[in-house]
């Protein structure tokens, strides 16, 4: 026992040993790193200007920048640059094509961590891309094998600073295929960046609803709903009426029809309107906020209705609406006459005079 | 000597070996892997391995105060000055005595509204609702009766408008990025129900820039210190099992309807931050529905450390009755494989190192003293084994602190490393016992107060 205790405790003393000198050890490494980066930010600022006068071959920069620590240099001296003189550094890319394709081949073959940084360069400094096939796109597809969420994000955005419909519909495809997530808030937001023609881009996308997982569709709906003009309201409109969509999907498309008013629309909506419970119940949610988009009687007079519905959020949703279109005094007697309570606490919230409570709080 | 005293002895030579191996090996274990995963994040972040967009998910802050006149303000103008596109602060005034809504409602110049909230959680009745108008920021403060930390909390949830929402103390302020981090794991994963951050001790504590500063309170000192091994080490240990029991009450961020679903915080107990995190635990399993609770290291909240031992003493009683509540109510976990690494790894590991430790340690006392009094005891050993003990726990405090000043590039000047090396043995040395110590004595009386906070002095930010 008295030993086996005895070794116990050298093993332990062992341990503070080991752990006091990988304290020291990872101290001077910072700070030899830190050095170390300085030294090499300072000389690559000078390379790269070389290589504008045509100094230094251009290979020679490139052959640098298989080293993920010097395009973490790269990228710091870019980031500067592209902020005074953006046309310099697009020619840069432009100018040496083969070169940069070869270095992405190069960073496929590192781990998943490298390539989704170079990723992130392609994205924050690439210029767009001047034909739809370009092996470029290919390499970065390729990226996507055993990749991490990380550089699934970082490869998209580089799709979509280059402007390639076709390879964002390509790694819509693989996620899909895949079954990986990818947050819909990400996609759709992500594609506001997109470089190119982003009308061609929902159109290439949106052929593959029926394909595709509910999360992506939807997310090239939001995508859409962010967009200026009508464009897909028939389309959209067309799919929510005759085919048989998830629920998510067929909630952002009512969603849709909020921001992108559109007469056709109005009857499918007011229809929504007419069952509460279920599956329906949770469109009429939707349906009861986008009707705040129209302004005809049939359209006040549902949403009128809605407010004494037993389903929380329609009525509040239908209040809010209706304080966005706003009620003249008959219509607030009407409601108030009905006598129900909880729709005239809604629309008491909802309307833009607040009774104020004398005597409470401080009001502007 | 009888046989009966060798027996005790031997036994408890045994116990007290494998006890103590356990921990040190968890303990080292936890540094190592927190100091990797801490390794790669900011490794990650270094080489643009993340998710940045301008707009991630709407969330909705909850905070709950009572009695909070003196901080409150310093908070809430905090949390409206926040990195972050589209978020509600809802502040649940739980029947203060004091002028916590009044400094509100006259330093935001809110107004009273009759705000429809769906009651989809009970809580005491909500007796005003005011509303800031015209901030960018929507700024809600309710007031209700006084029902607790729990109740208020619901109240919130019932009152939010977003599918996320955090829960924070009202003494606590966000680094300006927490929202953008603490998010990162749901924009990651669609499983993620609940997300917790890194809670630091903020009295005293200042942050220049780069440059991080300890404070001269030993106190305050102390817990910064012992703060950053518990997250930083454990906790990072333990998320990589989805085992994670605790998400701090200062800091954490949910799911909404996942919480509703699982009938949202308790208000019979101390503990309603614990109780919550171990009841989606279970509501997830029992239901099989796919989940996961994260922690993110990166999310920063600033909290109060209580600077007297009266206000830490009371603290830490809080936290152990809490503790204990949780680990009865739920000990059907034990053990359980339906509750997989949680029912078993770290429901023990809070039963074995955290309830029960502080009567290990007295036990340890009493089997050194009757040890003695039969003169078995090997003092050369014991000082030895002591000493050792002092300075592995030391050591490990000191990486897990250093760890995160390498790993963030903060910078420390000489003389506070130094003192930070110092508090890390005080702390194995003193700190510790005094929290045994308090541990112990805080089941006294407890029938009487066991729903009991106990108020802790405020103190405005300078």
């Amino acid at each position: 026992m008295n030993l086996f205790t005895q070794y116990v405790l050298y093993f332990y003393l062992f341990i503070c040993i080991v752990l006091l000198l990988y304290n020291v050890h990872y101290l001077n490494r910072i700070r030899r790193r830190a050095r170390g980066h300085a030294r090499r930010k300072r000389r690559w600022e000078l390379d790269v200007w070389a290589v504008d006068t045509g100094i230094v071959a251009p290979q020679k920069l490139f052959w640098y920048m298989r080293r993920t620590e010097n395009l973490l240099v790269f990228n710091e001296v870019m980031s500067v640059k592209i902020l005074t003189r953006p046309q310099e550094v697009h020619t840069f890319f432009l100018e040496h094509p083969a070169e940069f394709r070869a270095l992405a081949r190069e960073y496929g073959r590192k781990p998943a961590m490298e390539r989704a940084f170079f990723a992130y360069v392609v994205a924050s400094y690439h210029p767009p891309l001047a034909d739809e096939y370009d092996p470029l796109v290919e390499t970065l597809l390729g990226y996507l094998d055993s990749s991490t969420v990380y550089c699934r994000e970082n490869v998209l955005s580089a799709l979509y600073a280059l402007g390639s419909c076709q390879g964002v519909e390509h790694v819509y495809s693989i996620l899909n295929e895949w079954g990986w997530f990818h947050s819909p808030k990400l996609l759709s937001d992500g594609m506001m960046r997109f470089a190119g023609d982003k009308e061609t881009l929902v159109r290439r996308l949106w052929q593959h609803r029926r394909e595709w997982d509910e999360a992506l569709v939807t997310a090239v709906v939001q995508f859409a709903a962010m967009l200026p003009g009508d464009d897909f309201a028939p389309p959209f409109l067309n799919a929510l009426e005759r085919e048989k969509l998830p629920l998510e999907l067929r909630f952002s498309l009512v969603r849709y029809f909020q921001r992108h008013a559109c007469p056709q629309a109005e009857p499918m909506l007011l229809r929504l309107m007419e069952v509460h419970t279920g599956e329906q119940g949770q469109l009429a949610i939707a349906a009861a906020a986008s009707l705040s988009a129209y302004r005809s009687p049939a359209a006040r007079q549902a949403l009128k209705d809605a407010l004494h519905s037993r389903n929380w959020h329609i009525r509040y949703n239908a209040a809010a609406s209706l304080g966005r279109l706003g009620l003249d005094g008959d219509e607030v007697e009407e409601i108030r006459a009905s006598g129900d309570r909880y729709a005239m606490e809604m629309l008491d919230y909802a309307l833009p005079t607040q009774p104020v409570h004398a005597g409470e709080g401080a009001c502007v | 000597m009888s046989r009966a005293v060798t027996l005790i002895l031997d036994s408890a030579q045994w116990f007290f070996l494998f006890y103590l191996l356990f921990y040190a090996s968890y303990l080292l274990l936890s540094v190592v892997m927190g100091a990797w995963s801490l390794y790669r994040q900011e490794q990650r972040r270094e080489i643009k391995n993340e998710l940045k967009h301008q707009f991630y998910f709407p969330i909705s802050l909850l905070v709950p105060a009572y009695n909070e006149e003196v901080t409150i303000l310093d908070s809430v103008d905090s949390l409206l000055k926040l990195d972050y596109r589209l978020y509600e602060i809802i502040v649940v005034d739980d029947g203060s005595k004091d002028g916590t809504s009044q400094a509100l409602i006259q330093h935001f110049h809110m107004r009273r509204v009759d705000r429809p909230i769906r009651l989809t959680l009970p809580c005491k009745p909500i007796e005003a609702v005011y509303e800031a108008p015209g901030s960018r920021v929507s700024l809600t403060l309710i007031r209700k009766g006084n029902g607790g930390k729990g109740d208020a909390l619901n109240c919130g949830i019932n009152a939010a408008q977003y599918p996320y929402f955090i829960c924070m103390d009202a003494d606590s302020s966000l680094q300006p990025d927490a929202l953008e981090r603490i998010i990162q794991p749901v924009m990651e994963d669609s499983n993620v129900v609940a997300v917790g951050g890194l809670v630091r001790a903020a009295q005293g504590i200042r942050t220049e820039g780069r440059r991080e500063r300890l404070p001269l309170n030993p106190l305050a000192a102390m817990q910064i210190l012992e703060y950053e091994r518990s997250f930083l080490a454990s906790r990072i240990l333990l998320d990589g099992f989805n085992g994670n029991l605790i998400i701090s009450g200062a800091f954490g961020l949910f799911k909404k309807d996942v919480v509703v679903a699982a009938g949202g915080y308790a208000t019979d107990t101390l503990g309603e931050d614990m109780e919550l995190v171990v009841k989606l635990h279970v509501y997830c399993r029992n239901n099989q529905r796919p989940y996961a609770i994260r922690y993110e290291p990166n999310a920063v909240c600033w909290s109060q450390a209580p600077a007297s031992a009266g206000d830490l003493m009371k603290q830490r009683r809080r936290w152990h009755l809490g503790l204990f509540q949780c680990l009865v109510r739920y000990r059907f976990m034990f053990g359980s494989l339906r509750y997989g690494f949680v029912g078993t790894v770290s429901y023990l590991y809070y039963l074995l190192y955290e309830l029960l430790s502080p009567f290990i340690t007295v036990l340890g006392v009493g089997v050194t003293v009757l040890a003695a009094a039969v003169e078995r005891l090997n003092y050369p050993f014991m000082i030895k084994f002591y000493l050792l003990f002092v300075l592995y726990g030391a050591i490990l405090t000191i990486t897990a602190f250093f760890q995160r000043i390498y790993t963030q590039n903060l910078r420390i000047s000489r003389g506070d490393a130094a003192r930070a090396c110092l508090m890390c043995v005080f702390e194995s040395v003193f700190f510790r016992f005094l929290l045994d110590f308090v541990r112990i004595t805080a089941f006294i009386g407890y029938r009487k107060r066991k729903n009991k906070w106990g108020e802790i002095k405020r103190y405005q930010a300078p």
